[in-house]
């Protein structure tokens, strides 16, 4: 009898103390849901194109104060040998409990298994609500419909232009149309004077700006069962006249990178560039009012019947990791409306992705910003997360439209090439 | 006095040949772990990845497919283009380093003023970074900011179309070329210098006395003395300028259109942008196979100086 009424009280003791650790996670998103995680330490890895700005650092440290997590930061990496560098961690098995990821990397991760299914915690974090509706895509899975990212920077490819240039030739407003973009370079074309229409960008990671017109022109990834459908009349239509563009670019523009571009559009040498709004900043300390920027061209003309494409740099966890819980909880973080506008406010700053954010005055006045907004409302695209979205990017995409601009393969090659490769990521 | 019985003096032989085989072994064990740990092991690797399907990302899945990888690359294009240009890039290189090393090589090797600080200097292309050597010749070549066009502008040179140096697929590799050849010259010329030191003052003075001119010289008595240092330079030459890739990747990344695709630059690119390291590797292998020939001549010739 004793024994059982000690049973009877103890078993009650326990189920009184579990409750009392369920319960501390509903008052704040950040607060760990047990106190098992505090003094926990999880390792996040990202890149930072400014790598002076401490936006990051000091959210980690926000973070430690507010949850007991601390963040072990890695942002030794740039960009470009990001994915190299994570490749090899989870071979080797040392791979960090979260780390931030583009949008065009994820698939093959997905693929894989390296990613962390976090559908149930997403959907069950009260910040689920907060993120704009309009992200979700970038980081779901387009077949089983699991997360498996949380969205934190947003980007929308759109064009910049030399609104004193365009003034000079008596263009007095920025072509909406695919075909009225070809005419305009024409006017733009001035070679006596070093003065040219777009610089494309040839070079390695142009398939993002080269995507982004065919999307506007109205080719699309994939179809509504899931499958590559690139290789279509409107994506080879685009294509076309994207290649058009060639005769008026600048010398170089087939092997011009990120910095050839922006020092292009600078010195004047190219009038329209696309990019996203990680330009900006740097273009508008030296341009300042003689940079405009409008949506890319489309098939229509009208944004409402046009699909634009985006990017994102999400954060995810890692399957791996022994700690998701508590790496889960960093990234929730990093999407917390406080954090998100630290963020767009930093130098590494894109777009918001939390609906409280993005209406802020200070970013919607932004006419950077404000474009991407403006893209953002309509129908959104990115380039998909499936396996074959990195060879097609990385490996397929380069030889074969520099091939097209310097006539060693037809222009028909370029889209049924990279269509291929989404669909075998060979 | 115990005299030790035969059978006795034949062990205590036969223990010490023992360690007069083994010990070096033993001594040479640290050296050898390493050996295999870090070349032996990741070469055999590398050839086992080339036979499977592999994706680093989920080495679970791995599978032995037999030679499809092979099979695989020599149908496509890009392989025989790097394959080419890997050729031309490699013996081209080495050729032009070699004929100008040389040069530089007798040049310093005469009494010059300043000869220890024009020695250091020339130093310097070697010296720096590929990366930053990279960097720096991707804005000198800019077709319209660049330096070199600005250059030949103002001298007259070329008055037209700015020159895409990188981005013409005529000019591309020659353009590479040139800078891997500015960057190997002075490795040329610090080796030979090194052999030129070594070469007797007598025989000079010797040959002199019979009349042997300045080419006569270098030709039948110079030459014969520094060509084990010679043949050595370029057989080290040939393997590290055929792995050399840096260069390529920053500044084309092999482009326009393949035409300064190598076979390393295309096994890195399978590998890590296509994740398929199973023809990566097959790649790898490849360039192995071919640089072992060159491996095969490097051995005889460093046995042959050991005869001599």
């Amino acid at each position: 009898m004793k024994f059982r009424i000690s049973a009877i009280v103890a078993a009650a003791m326990v189920s009184i103390v579990a409750l009392a650790g369920c319960s501390g996670g509903s008052g704040d998103s950040t607060k760990p849901s047990s106190s098992s995680l505090k003094g926990t330490s999880i390792n996040y890895w990202y890149w930072i194109d400014d790598t002076t700005d401490k936006t990051i650092v000091n959210l980690a440290a926000d973070f430690e104060k507010k949850t007991g997590i601390h963040v072990n930061l890695d942002d030794s990496v740039a960009q470009p040998q990001f994915y190299d560098k994570l490749v090899n961690a989870v071979a080797a098995g040392n791979g960090p409990d979260a780390t931030h990821l583009n949008t065009n990397m994820m698939g093959q991760l997905i693929n894989s298994h390296v990613l962390a299914d976090i559908t149930a915690p997403t959907k069950a974090w009260k910040g689920y609500d907060t993120i704009l509706p309009t992200m979700w895509p970038y980081v779901t899975d387009p077949k089983s419909k699991k997360i498996y990212a949380l969205p934190n920077k947003f980007l929308m490819f759109y064009a910049y232009y030399r609104k004193d240039i365009f003034e000079a030739n008596g263009i007095t407003s920025f072509p909406k149309t695919q075909g009225e973009f070809l005419d305009v370079l024409a006017k733009l074309y001035h070679p006596d004077k070093n003065q040219y229409g777009f610089d494309f960008r040839g070079g390695p990671n142009g398939q993002d700006q080269w995507a982004a017109f065919l999307v506007a022109g109205g080719a699309k990834f994939l179809n509504a069962k899931g499958e590559v459908a690139f290789d279509s009349a409107a994506a080879r239509k685009s294509n076309d006249i994207y290649l058009k563009t060639a005769q008026y670019a600048p010398p170089g523009a087939v092997n011009d990178g990120y910095p050839q571009i922006i020092a292009n559009l600078q010195s004047g040498t190219a009038s329209i560039i696309i990019n996203h709004l990680g330009a900006a900043k740097v273009l508008d300390e030296a341009l300042g009012d003689k940079v405009g920027v409008a949506l890319i061209p489309s098939a229509t003309g009208n944004p409402e019947k046009t699909t634009y494409m985006g990017t994102m740099n999400a954060n995810a966890v890692l399957a791996s990791s022994k700690k998701q819980e508590a790496a889960n909880l960093w990234i929730q973080y990093l999407d917390s409306n406080d954090a998100q506008v630290a963020i767009a406010r930093s130098t590494n700053g894109y777009v918001p992705v939390t609906k409280k954010a993005s209406s802020l005055s200070e970013f919607t006045s932004n006419p950077n910003i404000a474009i991407s907004l403006e893209a953002a409302k309509n129908s959104i695209t990115s380039w998909p997360l499936i396996p074959g979205t990195t060879a097609a990017t990385t490996k397929t995409w380069q030889p074969l439209f520099q091939g097209a601009v310097l006539g060693k393969n037809d222009g028909d090659a370029v889209v049924k090439g990279v269509a291929e490769s989404l669909k075998t990521g060979r | 006095m115990t005299q030790l019985a035969p059978s006795a003096i034949r062990r205590s032989r036969r223990a010490a040949a023992l360690r007069r085989q083994t010990l070096p072994w033993v001594m040479l064990a640290p050296a050898l772990i390493i050996l295999a740990g870090f070349i032996l092991y990741p070469a055999v690797n590398a050839i086992w990845l080339s036979f499977t399907s592999t994706n680093l990302l989920n080495l679970s899945a791995q599978e032995f497919i037999g030679f499809d990888n092979f099979v695989y690359l020599f149908q496509r294009d890009d392989f025989w283009e790097s394959l080419r240009n890997s050729a031309q890039w490699t013996f081209g290189n080495v050729a032009l380093q070699l004929v100008f090393g040389m040069i530089g090589a007798l040049i310093l090797n005469s009494r010059l003023k300043a000869r220890g600080a024009i020695r250091g200097i020339v130093l310097l292309p070697w010296a720096t970074p590929s990366v930053l050597v990279a960097l720096m010749w991707l804005w000198i070549l800019d077709p319209n900011l660049g330096l070199l066009n600005h250059l030949l502008r103002a001298l007259g040179v070329n008055s037209g179309k700015p020159i895409a140096w990188l981005a013409d697929q005529h000019l591309a590799l020659p353009t590479l070329m040139g800078i891997d050849i500015w960057q190997g010259i002075p490795f040329f010329a610090v080796m030979i210098l090194a052999a030129l030191q070594g070469v007797p003052s007598e025989l000079l003075e010797a040959a002199k006395i019979d009349g042997a001119g300045a080419w006569k010289t270098f030709w039948q008595v110079v030459l014969p003395l520094i060509m084990p240092t010679v043949l050595i330079t370029i057989i080290l030459r040939l393997i590290w300028t055929a792995n050399y890739f840096d260069l390529i990747l920053v500044l084309t990344n092999g482009g326009p259109a393949n035409a300064t695709l190598t076979l390393p630059l295309n096994s890195y690119i399978t590998s890590y942008k296509g994740t398929d390291f199973g023809a990566g590797a097959a790649l790898g292998v490849v360039q192995a196979v071919l640089l072992a020939v060159l491996v095969v001549f490097y051995m005889r010739q460093v046995k042959k100086s050991e005869i001599a």
